[in-house]
């Protein structure tokens, strides 16, 4: 399943559109941000996601590829 | 440190790097940044990748939601990092978010009063400071 080339975030979100993806951090930014991994799983299933990082042992992201929800939406936690 | 967020945005979502029980062991997650929410939170099954066990925990919290109250476990983190500050022993609550809000959990006040926070909207700009040394005396 682990693309086997590093991507930027923003390759990976342009190749994995609105999915759960779980990336191998190989690079990040001051604030801690991704910039650059291996992708090791993607799912439109979040709890996919969830489930398959348990095996997984090092500095992993989890992270959705598209935007939030706008229209219809309001969030409250 | 300067973050640029989206102010028209439904929330503010952050990067948020968890440090497991064993050194080496890390998830980041992109959490809403919740004022309201009096703890941070994380999902189960990435509390358990890093190496704690929440169902073990002793400590429960009542956790209010639309669908009523639930007892949620307390866990501590070994170390949280946002917005370029770490705060180490974090006691966060462990409960899964609905995947179509499609973040993974919230900050919460228990890391964010750690430091000042400003939040520019006009400019979309977010700053997470050390908070200054009270002086003695001063309330």
């Amino acid at each position: 399943m682990r693309v086997q080339e590093a991507l930027t975030i923003e390759e990976i979100q342009r190749r994995f559109p609105d999915e759960w993806v779980l990336i191998e951090v190989l690079e990040e930014d001051d604030l801690g941000r991704p910039l650059r991994g291996y992708v090791t799983a993607h799912s439109a299933d979040r709890d996919r996601i969830y489930a398959i990082q348990t095996e997984f042992t090092g500095d992993y992201a989890v992270c959705y590829t598209g935007a939030l929800p706008r229209k219809g939406f309001a969030i409250a936690f | 440190m300067e973050f640029r967020f989206d102010p028209s945005a439904p929330a503010i979502v952050v990067f948020v790097v968890l440090q497991g029980r064993s050194p080496g062991q890390r998830r980041r997650l992109r959490l809403a940044l919740d004022i309201g929410a009096t703890y941070t939170l994380i999902p189960w099954e990435i509390a358990r990748a890093l190496g704690y066990h929440p169902e073990r925990s002793r400590r429960r919290v009542q956790l209010l939601t639309a669908d009523g109250v639930l007892y949620v476990p307390l866990i501590t983190v070994a170390q949280v990092r946002a917005l370029g500050q770490t705060v180490s022993g974090l006691e966060v609550l462990v409960h899964d978010l609905p995947p179509a809000g499609r973040v993974d959990g919230l900050l919460g006040l228990n890391f964010l009063r750690h430091f000042t926070l400003t939040l520019d909207f006009p400019r979309g700009r977010l700053t997470l400071e050390s908070a200054s040394p009270r002086r003695s005396g001063s309330r």
